[in-house]
C-alpha cells in the first residue's frame, strides 16, 4: 500500500484549484473508502446492511424451499408407486384415489386405441388391465417395466401417464431387465431362473425393442 | 488467468507462479498449465469416444450418451462437497484462512458440478422416463443436497468478521455432507423412478467394452478438471481476500490524514 502522506496536504482543499484533480487522482486506486461512498456512513442503510439484507433473504427462501422439498418429498417419495400385486390386494381402498403403480408390460397385450393404448400389467403373478389416454412414450413398448399415473375405477386402472423405467443395464441384450425387475418378484421358480414366466413368454433373448448394439 | 490487484508484488497466491513484482498477481503455475492440457485433451478424447466412436445403446439408443457426462459430473460434485466437509474440519482445527476459502472453492464448483448434474439428468429424464422432474427419492434428496450447498454459498455473503464467517460455513459444510450417502443410498432405501447405483455399484458387469471405457474416461476427464478449476477459484479466492485487506488498510490509511487535515471535513470528494 501507499504511505500516507505525512501532512495530509495532498487531499482535498475546498480552496484549492485542483481540488478534484491533481495528487489525489493518482492515490485513488481504493475500491473502498469511506468518503467516496457517503451511504457508508455509521448508522445509515449502507451497501454492507443491504448486502446482509440480500443474503439473509436468499437463506430465508433456501430454508423455505428445502421445506417445501421436504413436505413435498416426503409425502410422494414414501409411497412413489405401488406394485401391480399390492393394488390387487388394496383394490377396494385405492378405487378412485391418484396412484402410481409398477409392472411390466405383458406381451402381446398391447392394443392402440382411439386416445391411446390399452395393456396388461403385471407383477409377481397379478395383471391389472390398463387404459392409457394420451401418446405413449418413446421407448414404451412390451416386456418394460413402467409406472403409471392415474386411477383405478373398476378393476380397470385409467392412466394418463407412461414413465418408462429404466434399470443400470447398458446392453445389447433387453431380457436381461425384465429379469432384473422380477429378480425378486418370482418365488415359484427355481433360484437361478428367476423371470422364467416372462422369458418363456417372450423367448429368451429376444430383444423387443431396438437392435442389438453388438 | 490473471486478476488485477491493487498492489504489486504483494499477496500472492501459495503455490502459484513467482513473476517480477511488476507484473500482475497470476493463479497460473506450471502444475496448472500442464492439468489444464491434460484436460482439454481428455474432453477431446471424450467427446470423440462419446459422440461419435461408441455404439449406441439396443434400448437407450442415443440417450446413453448422457450418461458419459451424468455419472462423472454428479461424481465430481460429490468429490467436491466431501472435499469442502473434510476442510471444514480443518478450518475448525487449525483456525487458517486457508481451510476456510479451501472448503468455500470446493463447495462452489460442487454446486457448479451438481447443477449440470441435475440438467444433464433431467434431459435424461425427459427422455428415457418422460418426464423432466418427478419428486421421488433420488431426485428429491438430489434437490435438497443442491439447496442445502446454495444455502452455504448464500451464507458465506453475510457480512461477517472472517472468523465468524468460517465457523458458521464450517459447521454447515459438515452437516450438509451427511445427505451425500443417503442421496446415493436412495435408490436402495426407497422405491424410485431412478436405476440403481451406476458407480460403487453394478457398473463392471452391465457395462462393457468401449461403453465402460468411455465412463471411466469421461470420470477422470471431469475429475482433471475439477482439480485444474479448484486450484484456479483457490487462488481468486485467496487473491480476493489481500485486496480485501489492501482496501481496508488504505480506508484506514486515509482515515488518518482526513483526521489530520479538519477543514476538509465537509467536502468530501
Amino acid at each position: 500500500m501507499t504511505p500516507p502522506d505525512p501532512d495530509g496536504m495532498h487531499l482535498d482543499d475546498p480552496e484549492s484549484a485542483d481540488a478534484t484533480t491533481g495528487p489525489v487522482e493518482r492515490d485513488d486506486r481504493l475500491d473502498v473508502t469511506p468518503r467516496t461512498a457517503p451511504d457508508r456512513r455509521p448508522g445509515g442503510s449502507g451497501s454492507s446492511r443491504t448486502r446482509t439484507y440480500v443474503a439473509v433473504g436468499v437463506v430465508a427462501v433456501i430454508v423455505v424451499g428445502l421445506g417445501l422439498v421436504l413436505v413435498n418429498g416426503l409425502r410422494d417419495a414414501s409411497t412413489f408407486f405401488y406394485n401391480v400385486d399390492e393394488v390387487a390386494a388394496k383394490h377396494d381402498e385405492l378405487q378412485g384415489e391418484r396412484i402410481r403403480v409398477q409392472g411390466n408390460v405383458v406381451d402381446g397385450t398391447v392394443r392402440k386405441t382411439d386416445d391411446g393404448v390399452s395393456f396388461v400389467l403385471r407383477f409377481r403373478g397379478e395383471e391389472l388391465p390398463v387404459d392409457h389416454v394420451g401418446d405413449p412414450p418413446e421407448l414404451f413398448g412390451p416386456k418394460i417395466p413402467v409406472v403409471l399415473e392415474g386411477t383405478l375405477r373398476g378393476d380397470t386402472f385409467h392412466s394418463d401417464t407412461i414413465l418408462v423405467r429404466h434399470d443400470a443395464t447398458y446392453d445389447e441384450e433387453n431380457h436381461d431387465r425384465v429379469r432384473e425387475a422380477e429378480k425378486d418378484a418370482v418365488t415359484t421358480t427355481a433360484p437361478g431362473g428367476p423371470a422364467a414366466q416372462d422369458v418363456t413368454e417372450t423367448g429368451p433373448g429376444g430383444p423387443a425393442l431396438g437392435g442389438a448394439s453388438g | 488467468m490473471t486478476v488485477d490487484n491493487p498492489t504489486t508484488g504483494a499477496g500472492r497466491p501459495p503455490g502459484a507462479a513467482s513473476e517480477p513484482p511488476t507484473g500482475p498477481p497470476t493463479t497460473g503455475s506450471t502444475a496448472t498449465r500442464v492439468l489444464g492440457v491434460i484436460t482439454l485433451v481428455g474432453i477431446a478424447a471424450l467427446v470423440l469416444l462419446g459422440v461419435f466412436l461408441t455404439p449406441a445403446d439396443a434400448e437407450l439408443g442415443d440417450t446413453i450418451r448422457i450418461l458419459y457426462m451424468h455419472v462423472p459430473t454428479v461424481s465430481t460434485a460429490y468429490l467436491a462437497f466431501v472435499i469442502t466437509a473434510i476442510a471444514s474440519v480443518m478450518y475448525l482445527w487449525k483456525r487458517t484462512e486457508f481451510w476456510d476459502l479451501f472448503a468455500a472453492s470446493s463447495a462452489e464448483l460442487g454446486v457448479l458440478f451438481f447443477a449440470l448434474t441435475i440438467l444433464n439428468g433431467m434431459l435424461w429424464g425427459k427422455i428415457t422416463w418422460g418426464v423432466f422432474w418427478r419428486w421421488e427419492p433420488r431426485l428429491t434428496t438430489t434437490a435438497v443436497l443442491m439447496l442445502t450447498y446454495v444455502g452455504y454459498l448464500a451464507v458465506r455473503q453475510i457480512p461477517n468478521d472472517t472468523r465468524t464467517r468460517g465457523t458458521i460455513s464450517a459447521v454447515i459444510g459438515i452437516m450438509a455432507v451427511v445427505n451425500i450417502p443417503i442421496t446415493h443410498k436412495a435408490v436402495d432405501w426407497w422405491r424410485g423412478l431412478h436405476q440403481e447405483k451406476t458407480i460403487f455399484g453394478t457398473v463392471d458387469p452391465d457395462m462393457k467394452g468401449l461403453q465402460l471405457f468411455t465412463a471411466y474416461l469421461g470420470l477422470t476427464v471431469f475429475l482433471v478438471l475439477f482439480a485444474w478449476l479448484l486450484i484456479h477459484r483457490f487462488r481468486v479466492a485467496w487473491l480476493a481476500e489481500r485486496a480485501a485487506d489492501v482496501g481496508v488498510d488504505a480506508a484506514i490509511a486515509e482515515r488518518r490524514a482526513e483526521r489530520a487535515v479538519p477543514s476538509s471535513a465537509g467536502g468530501a470528494s
